[in-house]
């Protein structure tokens, strides 16, 4: 709705594309002109912890987008804390341009360069106690999407070059592995507005040397299912509950099974839309159609 | 069979409870559109200016293009047309122009006919409203509609106050915040159990109205129940609680039931652990069940039973605390006092094992219901 004399109840109605899931994206890119903004909490997947992710996505073309995403991952950095947080990276996804049929997938490709994501050390009376460590992973990540009537089915694989150092110290660690996480997606619609999600995918998980367990990247199962509530063209609302399973209880405190219920979470979240082209277009008259 | 699995084949049948498949999705009318929501027309993608994202498809549109939401108007303009709940009589077409309310505006009448507001689309004075059918303390599979806020605060004898505050999302889900003094501790084995005050707590919970999936289905809902921590007694508490809970209504009766499976962790200070997940799945598991019935004009009757954690504390650092699971018992009656106000009061025992009238509870609870944020919504949608 680039068009000067465009209402502002045109230029927000959309249509808005979507592309992705909780936290798992779809081959759907942003469209052409338009700006997504997501984020969500959880003041309940670890004690006293903020967690928070968020994605920023801005479209070209139909085809592409660019973007700033921070995808889950767990740090283990003290021995009673296992922080589930977002990993920052820049990135560009294409939507592989094919001609769109009936039960045919669409496919999407990912490059993401991976930001550091800095763990603050600790010292005492000038003496470093525990040294800072930078977390960061770079991904490519392929996603093809099947639209059904009634349902959308998503599966992913993450190619994930995680990486883990140490900051500012004499006894430097490097350590780095390449993961392959898979991630799986379903998406059932409800009602006109809401839509039932349920994602599951596998996360980076960074350990810290703590007492005498060594550093390690390892990768661990993550799941969600709420619900996305299109409360507007532009805005959407997201509830959810979600679980890490720790597969390798290598470390104190003992992790628990699914049946440990305090370990789950609850996640809130929102999407934002922003027509940026038709909102200049409507204002100054740059980037009309 | 391993505790685990029992509980991944429990979550399975319940997610799987809650999720119509895509061939029903292709053969039933299970998605069929809540008809409150959405008055404002479909934005038909070939009217706008810009080609869109995507072709339009060559057979009718499925309802989610993408899975991912889309925009609302596409999955709406899905929605197949004509296919009505058993016992609808509006005429076709109607459905759009003249939005109806969910439950929580839905109230049944007094003769046991359907409600007004089922039929008119709109509440009055000589049909109350209510700010949120339910019972008292055990969760129903009752949904706020989409974007209502309602909120409640209870008081008791014992100097208990519980919270709540929650949003409907889409008419399919709940978000709440608020607190629970449900949660009580024991000194000891034959001590009184007393009151853990204001312990927050954080819930999220997914439904299907009734009549979705098929004729006579009754409202259905998923619901996850956590607390924050909270620190009392030296020691630091987590509790959540995972539910499964059936409504239906029969006439001017409601009737609730379900499953409900309890977890808790107690933390002391020198870090030892009681978790409440260490026990057998059996000792977790709990049903709750609850009736409301339209007794006068303004008035329900209501009895429920539900389950809740109790601490018992071991004043000896070499023993260790404990966990039970308490049956508390309420019957009270709600007086719709205005449209989207009503006040509850009634009794509850904490723990109906105990057996001890002395510890019984009266308790006066008001719930508030606004729905500032939907009108709000169809202003922004123009409708």
């Amino acid at each position: 709705m680039r068009r000067p004399d465009a209402s502002w109840e045109d230029v927000f109605r959309g249509p808005f594309e979507v592309s992705q899931l909780f936290a798992m994206p779809t081959a759907n890119v942003v469209g052409a002109y338009q700006l997504r903004l997501y984020g969500d909490a959880s003041l309940l997947s670890e004690r006293d912890v903020l967690s928070t992710s968020s994605v920023a996505a801005l479209g070209f073309g139909d085809l592409a987008q660019l973007e700033y995403r921070q995808s889950a991952a767990v740090s283990h950095r003290v021995r009673t804390h296992r922080e589930l947080f977002g990993l920052p990276s820049l990135g560009v996804q294409f939507e592989l341009p094919l001609r769109e049929r009936r039960y045919v997938p669409r496919f999407g490709v990912a490059l993401r360069f991976g930001l550091p994501y800095g763990q603050r050390g600790e010292s005492l009376d000038g003496a470093t106690t525990r040294p800072s460590y930078d977390e960061r992973a770079t991904d490519l990540y392929l996603v093809a999407s099947l639209p059904l009537p009634g349902v959308a089915l998503h599966l992913g694989t993450r190619i994930t070059a995680a990486s883990l150092e140490s900051t500012g110290t004499a006894s430097a660690l490097e350590l780095e592995r390449t993961l392959v996480l898979p991630a799986l997606g379903v998406a059932v619609v409800v009602n006109p507005r809401s839509t039932l999600i349920l994602e599951a995918s596998m996360i980076p998980r960074f350990e810290l040397p703590i007492d005498s367990a060594p550093a390690a990247i390892r990768s661990d199962p993550y799941a969600r299912a709420g619900v996305r509530w299109n409360a507007l063209p532009w805005l959407t609302v997201d509830a959810s509950v979600g679980y890490h399973l720790e597969l390798q209880h290598k470390r104190e405190p003992p992790t628990s099974g699914i049946d440990a219920l305090v370990d789950w979470d609850i996640r809130l979240g929102g999407e934002l839309a922003v027509p940026w082209g038709a909102v200049l277009c409507r204002t100054t008259g740059v980037f009309c159609s | 069979m391993s505790k685990e699995n029992t509980m991944i084949r429990t979550l399975a049948i319940l997610l799987l409870a809650m999720t119509p498949t895509a061939a029903l999705a292709q053969r039933l009318p299970p998605l069929r559109p809540e008809p409150l929501r959405d008055p404002a027309p479909a934005p038909a993608p070939e009217a706008a200016p810009e080609p869109p994202t995507t072709p339009a498809p060559a057979t009718p549109a499925p309802p989610a293009p993408d899975g991912t939401g889309g925009a609302p108007g596409d999955l709406g303009a899905a929605s197949p047309a004509g296919e009505r709940p058993p016992g609808d009589e509006r005429e076709p077409g109607g459905e759009d122009t003249e939005p109806a309310r969910s439950a929580l505006f839905d109230y049944p009448a007094p003769d046991g006919g359907p409600s007004r507001a089922a039929s008119a689309g709109e509440p009055s004075a000589s049909q109350p409203t209510q700010p949120a059918q339910g019972l008292l303390f055990a969760p129903t599979a009752r949904m706020l509609e989409a974007g209502a806020i309602s909120a409640s605060g209870a008081i008791d004898t014992v100097g208990g106050a519980q919270l709540e505050l929650k949003v409907g999302l889409g008419g399919v889900a709940e978000f709440g915040i608020g607190s629970t003094d449900h949660i009580r501790a024991r000194d000891c084995a034959t001590c009184d159990a007393r009151i853990v005050r204001l312990v927050p707590m954080a819930r999220f919970v997914m439904g299907l109205p009734e009549h979705r999936l098929f004729p006579h289905q009754p409202a259905l809902a998923i619901g996850f129940q956590k607390s924050f921590t909270r620190k009392h007694d030296a020691r630091s508490s987590r509790y959540a609680m995972l539910y499964l809970v059936a409504s239906k209504r029969l006439g001017s009766t409601n009737l609730h039931g379900g499953a409900l499976i309890w977890d808790g962790v107690i933390q002391r200070d020198d870090d030892s652990e009681v978790n409440l997940h260490d026990e057998p799945l059996a000792k977790r598991i709990r049903p709750t069940a609850g009736f409301e019935v339209l007794a006068r004009k303004r008035s329900h009757v209501i009895v429920d039973l539900t389950w809740n954690p109790e601490l018992q504390i071991a004043r000896e650092l070499a023993n260790t605390d404990s966990l039970r699971l308490r049956p508390m018992l309420s019957w009270g009656v709600r007086y719709a006092a205005a449209r989207r106000v009503a006040l509850e009061a009634g009794v509850r025992v904490p723990d109906i094992g105990d057996a001890n009238l002395l510890d019984a509870q009266i308790f006066a609870q008001l719930r508030v219901a606004s729905r500032a944020i939907t009108t709000a919504l169809e202003g922004l949608q123009g409708s």
